[in-house]
């Protein structure tokens, strides 16, 4: 029996390299996350102390063309279990050019008790933020997204979390898509995008960034809901208004200057739309490259070199989220080319099949320890579990993302001057009209 | 050549003009690699092949027989493992050249936006030969192991262990040229 498993595995020779990479980089550590994400949600099951007294807390919420969502977006922290005389709201308006103040004023009518501020800014989240922040008289500063809703008890969770470590300088909130808007999507494949949307968002939040959180190595907080202790904040250059990227920016900025902790609180949700296309996708997905490019420049130099492996996680993070990309492209190929080198179709297909089922044994791990910590989220875990399928589904999706990911890093590097990256039906427009143009030349030259 | 790969490296020109005149450098980037990747797979084949499978089995040669590791065939790209009782034998072929994995990499290097010509010939030389004394060090190791401990090891040390040392020599360099490299250089511009 030895004698035939062996004698297999080496009759599969150069095919068992496929598995080795993604083994490798990715199953390893995510088992180990998996262990360690397991252990920590049963070892936690208590949460936090309330603490004795809630801080006032100043939440910035930058708008934009904002009218649809803002009325909303207030209401949900009027609706906060959080003391309401302890909140003052800050929207700050950088150029809408819709009714957004119209929708402000309705929220002021609305709901009277709430101490909330109207400002207006230049254009740009960052420098809305910024001006925001300088504005602020809360102990935390807040920012929301105005295109989503916040958890009842997201605000509480936030704060009881800072107030129970003082080495906390920033936290993110948990982002997930708004469920009663994906079950309304009528379309068949904007769907099955949306739902993968939250299933990659609940993975990537209280999986990812949950373990990157335990270490002190959180990426990025999240743009649309994150929360800092103000005296740290002010010890950094606040925004970046130069890049894309300003949510990545402040992480390090923060963890890099207070020597603080910067973490994911899992348990303070926010609801964001849900993504309205690919042709979105396809420009969300290659602006947050460019972003991760835009820091990872800023902080280059001698502190990504190869020599820093070890002690600086960012050239680990880069070597996964940039070098890979290269790595599997090109493999991808190379390895239908060992087709013509007499090869085997049927081993080289058992090999794709074999790493797909690594991907989705991967996300079956992620699946577990989200539903563990969705426990106290009965409507959500509800929600995620009835996801089950997106297992099978997910490592298509990244797949596809991989290619979105590439596409964004290379139009970064040409086009990062002039940002213009087209949507994909742009794109496909630009190429149908080059090749008719050459049609119609080469049928007009045949006939002279 | 046959007339398919004519027509198709006709059709890769005429896709790089298009992606170009559009604007669209990451397609261009993408079908520019994935076609030379093939362009140069075919041209190796078979005798870049041969040339470095050959120098490969050499630089094995030169630490496997004056420290009596294995007995190494040049001509016939065979290399005979011994320790003691038992013995296996290797054989060099386009697994362990390495001609896939540099024409992988000059393929992707030729399109990649990043570097001026002069840059990318330099870059290119020193891929080749990463490539080649990677993989070199890593049939040593092949060796060293079943020399060690036996014919038991071969599968083990080939198809485990030496891939792996080759693989984490490769991300580092590729980590070094598409990664590094770039935000290194474009850091003034930020």
């Amino acid at each position: 029996m030895n004698y035939v498993f062996f004698s297999t595995l080496s009759q599969m020779g150069f095919w068992i390299t496929w598995l080795l990479v993604p083994i490798l980089v990715e199953t390893v550590p995510a088992i180990s996350s998996f262990l360690k994400i397991f252990f920590h949600t049963i070892g936690h099951s208590k949460s936090e102390k309330s603490p004795t007294f809630w801080p006032f807390i100043s939440i910035i919420i930058p708008v934009y063309n904002s009218e649809d969502t803002l009325y909303e977006c207030i209401q949900s922290v009027c609706q906060s279990t959080y003391p309401i005389d302890k909140i003052q709201v800050i929207v700050v308006d950088n150029k809408s050019k819709d009714q957004s103040f119209k929708a402000f004023q309705s929220a002021q009518n609305s709901f009277p008790k709430i101490n909330m501020q109207w400002m207006k800014t230049e254009q740009g989240k960052a420098r809305a933020l910024n001006s925001a922040i300088y504005n602020s008289s809360g102990t935390y500063i807040i920012n929301i997204d105005s295109d989503g809703i916040l958890e009842p008890n997201a605000l509480r969770n936030l704060i009881k979390k800072f107030e129970s470590d003082i080495t906390i300088s920033a936290m993110t909130g948990s982002i997930l898509t708004q469920k009663s808007l994906i079950k309304r999507t009528k379309n068949v494949g904007l769907k099955w995008l949306q739902r993968l949307e939250y299933f990659e968002y609940a993975q990537a939040f209280m999986s990812g960034r949950s373990i990157e959180s335990q270490n002190n190595h959180l990426y990025t907080m999240s743009g649309a809901f994150s929360g800092f202790r103000k005296d740290a904040l002010m010890k950094t250059f606040m925004y970046d208004v130069s890049t894309v990227g300003e949510d990545i920016d402040i992480t390090f900025q923060v963890r890099d200057k207070t020597n603080g902790k910067v973490v994911l609180c899992a348990d303070a949700f926010f609801f964001v739309d849900p993504i309205e296309s690919w042709n979105k996708l396809y420009m969300q997905r290659q602006r947050w490259q460019r972003g991760q490019i835009e820091v990872s420049k800023k902080y280059s130099g001698n502190r990504l070199g190869l020599k820093s492996f070890f002690s600086n996680f960012l050239v680990r993070r880069l070597i996964i989220d940039h070098t890979f990309m290269f790595l599997k492209t090109i493999w991808i190929f190379a390895s239908i080319a060992l087709l013509f080198l007499n090869y085997s179709p049927l081993l080289l297909l058992l090999s794709y099949v074999a790493i797909y089922l690594l991907y989705v044994f991967m996300s079956m791990m992620v699946f577990v320890n989200v539903n563990m910590m969705l426990k106290k989220f009965s409507d959500e875990r509800k929600f995620y579990f009835s996801l089950f399928d997106c297992i099978f589904w997910i490592p298509i999706y990244n797949f596809i993302l991989s290619w979105i990911r590439l596409i964004g890093v290379i139009n970064t590097e040409y086009l990062s001057a002039k940002w213009t990256a087209k949507n994909y039906h742009e794109e496909f427009k630009t190429v149908g009209t080059i090749v008719k143009q050459d049609f119609i030349k080469i049928k007009g030259g045949r006939k002279k | 050549m046959s007339i398919f790969l004519l027509i198709s490296g006709v059709i890769w020109l005429y896709a790089l003009s298009v992606f170009k005149r559009a604007n669209l450098p990451a397609f261009y980037f993408i079908v520019g690699s994935i076609g030379l990747f093939f362009i140069l797979f075919f041209f190796s084949k078979p005798y870049f092949i041969w040339i470095m499978a050959r120098a490969v089995t050499f630089a094995v040669s030169l630490v496997a027989h004056p420290l009596n590791l294995a007995t190494v065939y040049l001509d016939y790209g065979l290399i005979a493992i011994n320790n003691g009782f038992n013995m296996i034998t290797m054989s060099i072929d386009y697994e362990c050249s390495g001609v896939i994995e540099t024409a992988a990499f000059w393929a992707l290097l030729a399109f990649y936006p990043m570097y001026q010509a002069k840059e990318k010939a330099v870059l290119a030389l020193l891929g080749l030969l990463w490539m080649y004394v990677t993989n070199v060090i890593r049939l040593i190791l092949i060796v060293l192991i079943v020399h060690t401990f036996g014919v038991d090891y071969f599968f083990l040390a080939h198809s485990i262990i030496g891939r792996i040392v080759f693989y984490i020599f490769a991300v580092f360099f590729y980590y070094k040229v598409f990664t590094y490299g770039y935000l290194a250089k474009n850091k003034k511009k930020v």
